[in-house]
């Protein structure tokens, strides 16, 4: 009953013939039937550019990735859930230090596929609401996911999670009360506050790296104690060098859409972002070549002209956007606006380099240097300097309401933004619920606000025409 | 040129029919939308050209609005009712800078400049507290027949309820067990009033109210509510003799412009 919307997500008939048995049974675990896999079909044609090859592929690659993730304890693997935003370097080192370990946030796993492939991440939402984290009160969709997701039994309970809460305080309550105390998972926390001085972003305090330093270094030996396998320092710096390699390709494409017309459509360029941020073993073993493709193309869309919009719409950066319902994109990018930049572009840390001699002290540095890991104000800082960077006409600023880390700095970047005289916009909802917005609403909003940008950018045309 | 414009809203439907000399006046028509979108739309044009006096083979050109705006087929074009009432609220009131509409089922902020153009707005689209849905409900249980009631009922308040429920289902429980506690109705509708502006208020306070303050959509013709607002934001609130069909109006001189 997939066979179709597998050949869409890019498997050749003789991948079909291999991988078929193992998808079939993880469409089952996951109660995805054949209504589900029609509007998959819909779904995937609908909001993703699958005339490229690079974007079916990648698809599938997050297909098999969830495959992975649903059979991982049946297939004898040591389960290792980190959270989300991922300290990538962290998740690709355990990917690279044993082939008998599946390790990744599977969150974004979960989204995409159950998500935005499937568009029914709501019932595992609704399933965590009745195990002890109701909506509202900071219990964000993303923490649900995961909770509902083990309870559902769709992904298998893990043998360790490895939580921070440099973003979010309440991901670390989670895994503990929920996790740990109700599930009987063994929990290893790599965690710091963020309390850095805001003047001195983006550089972190050396206390600051040497405790997260130390952080790691624990968690891995916490890794060891459970699956007694040592990681080593060549292994951190083989798994820091495959995810290099994958942010590489990233970073090309991603400066590929500032071409204009834009090659590339928001929704299509995000699964690929996902895909690398999340550094398992898939990732990091598929990433770079769908990632080759996918380049490719958009360097001939760039060489040919070719774009997804016409040439000269208006240029937004989306800020925090809605990560499971990609129609929210397709509203935007239908309304006439190039969504040039997004919560998952931009920054990489490919781009940062790190002084520091000792391996762990050097990925502690290059993560904390991350908005997100600094301060409350490098996180705003870091998207306010991305917009004037990418000369963008406007800004959708995201304000995901229940979540403790994004909900106030949301406020903080509007409110620079408003002073750097780029217009922006507000657009609520909470990041992998579908059921706390109106589209229809939302459109008003987003219609109106290209309209703006329209009329704003013919004004400066006329005035740049009058001297 | 002759256009139209048509607002298809929550709660009614509208409709103006613009001559090219729009200074010269318009026809307009108004009815409740009902469950048939589509038909409402064709409706409503067709009563808006009749008071015209033409037949839809005139139309030059027709713009639709509103939340039902992708309904209306025989449309050229579907903008958006920001859009549409920043523009009619500037051609009935050149020096508007800041429209506040309250329709059946949202609100808006909207700020404009000297050409009418939209410069930001802010929208509450998240519940049914500070619409004219909310003042429905509030009707129904303070059983003062048509909404419409409510405003002059308000100004006889001597004692103003505070009403701190910001959901329409939590104050409708509140009011009655005010009601219960011996509160008049007077008091309650112009507290129900003040519970509304409070929330405009609030949602005006980031894109800023500039004067002249224009006051747009169903809920502008309740002089309580008007009253409530002007205390609020401590700006004098003027309201269009016909402020429901503000937004089709702009859309029909959206529809004009882009003849021109």
């Amino acid at each position: 009953m997939y066979r179709e919307l597998l050949k869409t997500c890019g498997f050749e008939a003789a991948e079909i013939e291999k991988e078929g048995a193992r998808i079939g049974k993880a469409f089952e675990i996951a109660g995805i039937d054949e209504e589900d896999v029609k509007r998959g079909e819909s779904r995937v044609g609908r909001y993703f550019d699958v005339e490229l090859e690079g974007v079916r592929k990648i698809l599938g690659a997050w297909i098999k990735e969830f495959t992975d993730l649903v059979l991982a304890k049946e297939e004898g693997k040591f389960v290792v859930y980190l959270s989300f935003p991922p300290v990538p370097h962290v998740a690709a080192t355990l990917a690279v230090a044993s082939e008998s370990v599946h390790a990744g946030p599977p969150e974004l796993t979960i989204d995409t596929v159950l998500g935005q492939i499937f568009g029914k991440i709501n019932p595992v939402l609704e399933t965590a609401e009745g195990c002890g984290l109701p909506p509202g009160l900071a219990n964000c969709s993303l923490l649900q996911c995961r909770v509902g997701a083990i309870e559902r039994g769709i992904i298998p309970k893990p043998d360790l999670t490895i939580v921070s809460g440099f973003l979010c305080d309440q991901a670390p309550k989670q895994d503990e009360v929920l996790l740990h105390e109700k599930m009987g998972v063994s929990v290893a926390y790599m965690d710091s506050c963020v309390d850095d001085d805001w003047k001195k972003w983006p550089v972190p305090a050396p206390r600051r790296v040497a405790y997260f330093a130390r952080e790691i270094r624990d968690a891995m030996e916490k890794f060891h104690e459970f699956t007694g396998v040592q990681v080593t320092e060549a292994m951190v710096e083989a798994g820091a060098n495959a995810y290099g390699a994958l942010s590489r390709v990233f970073t090309e494409i991603n400066d590929l859409l500032k071409a204009d017309p834009i090659p590339l459509g928001a929704n299509s360029f995000g699964v690929f972002a996902y895909f690398m941020r999340s550094a398992t073993k898939r990732a990091l073993l598929e990433g770079p070549a769908v990632g080759d493709a996918l380049l490719r193309e958009v360097k001939e869309r760039v060489r040919e002209g070719k774009g997804v919009l016409e040439k000269g719409v208006p240029r937004v950066m989306f800020y925090l956007y809605h990560f499971t319902d990609p129609g929210i994109m397709d509203m935007i990018e239908r309304s006439g606006l190039a969504v040039v930049v997004t919560t998952l572009s931009g920054v990489t840390s490919t781009a940062i380099k790190s002084d520091y001699p000792d391996i762990y002290e050097r990925v502690a540095d290059v993560n904390l240097r991350r908005g997100t890991r600094h301060s409350d104000l490098g996180f705003s800082t870091e998207w306010a300097i991305l917009s004037r960077d990418w000369n963008v006409d406007g800004v959708i600023v995201g304000y995901h309401f229940s979540c403790r880390g994004a909900a106030a700095p949301a406020f903080m970047t509007k409110k620079m933004l408003d002073q750097a005289g780029i217009p922006s916009m507000l657009l609520e909802f909470d990041l992998y619920d579908t059921r706390t917005y109106s589209p229809e609403t939302m459109r008003t909003r987003v219609e109106t606000f290209a309209e703006v940008l329209r009329e704003r950018r013919k004004s400066k045309a006329q005035a740049e025409r009058h001297g | 040129m002759i256009s139209a414009g048509v607002d298809i809203g929550a709660a009614t439907t509208k409709a103006v029919i613009l001559n090219k000399d729009a200074s010269a006046g318009f026809f307009s028509a108004l009815l409740e939308t009902g469950d048939n979108v589509r038909s409402a739309a064709e409706e409503v044009l067709e009563r808006s050209l009749e008071k015209a006096g033409i037949s839809r083979g005139m139309l030059d050109r027709v713009f639709s609005t509103g939340y039902g705006r992708r309904a209306a087929q025989f449309a050229h074009k579907a903008v958006s009712e920001i859009i549409c009432h920043g523009k009619g609220a500037h051609f009935l009131v050149p020096e508007a800078r800041t429209i506040i509409d309250i329709g059946g089922q949202d609100s808006k902020i909207i700020r404009i400049d000297d050409s009418g153009r939209v410069i930001d707005f802010s929208m509450n689209d998240k519940c049914a507290a500070g619409t004219g849905r909310f003042l429905e409900v509030m009707a129904r249980v303070l059983k003062v027949g048509h909404v419409s009631n409510m405003g002059p009922i308000s100004l006889k308040s001597t004692n103003r309820c505070q009403i701190s429920s910001t959901c329409t289902v939590f104050a409708e429980s509140e009011v009655v067990s005010l009601r219960a506690e011996g509160a008049t109705r007077e008091d309650l509708i112009a507290g129900i009033h003040r519970a509304i502006a409070s929330r405009v208020e609030i949602m005006g306070k980031r894109v800023g109210f500039r004067p002249k303050v224009v006051f747009t959509g169903g809920v502008a013709k309740n002089i309580g509510a008007r009253k409530a607002l002007g205390e609020e934001t401590g700006m004098e609130i003027f309201v269009p003799e016909e402020p429901q069909i503000v937004g089709a109006l702009g859309a029909a001189l959206l529809a004009q412009e882009q003849d021109s």
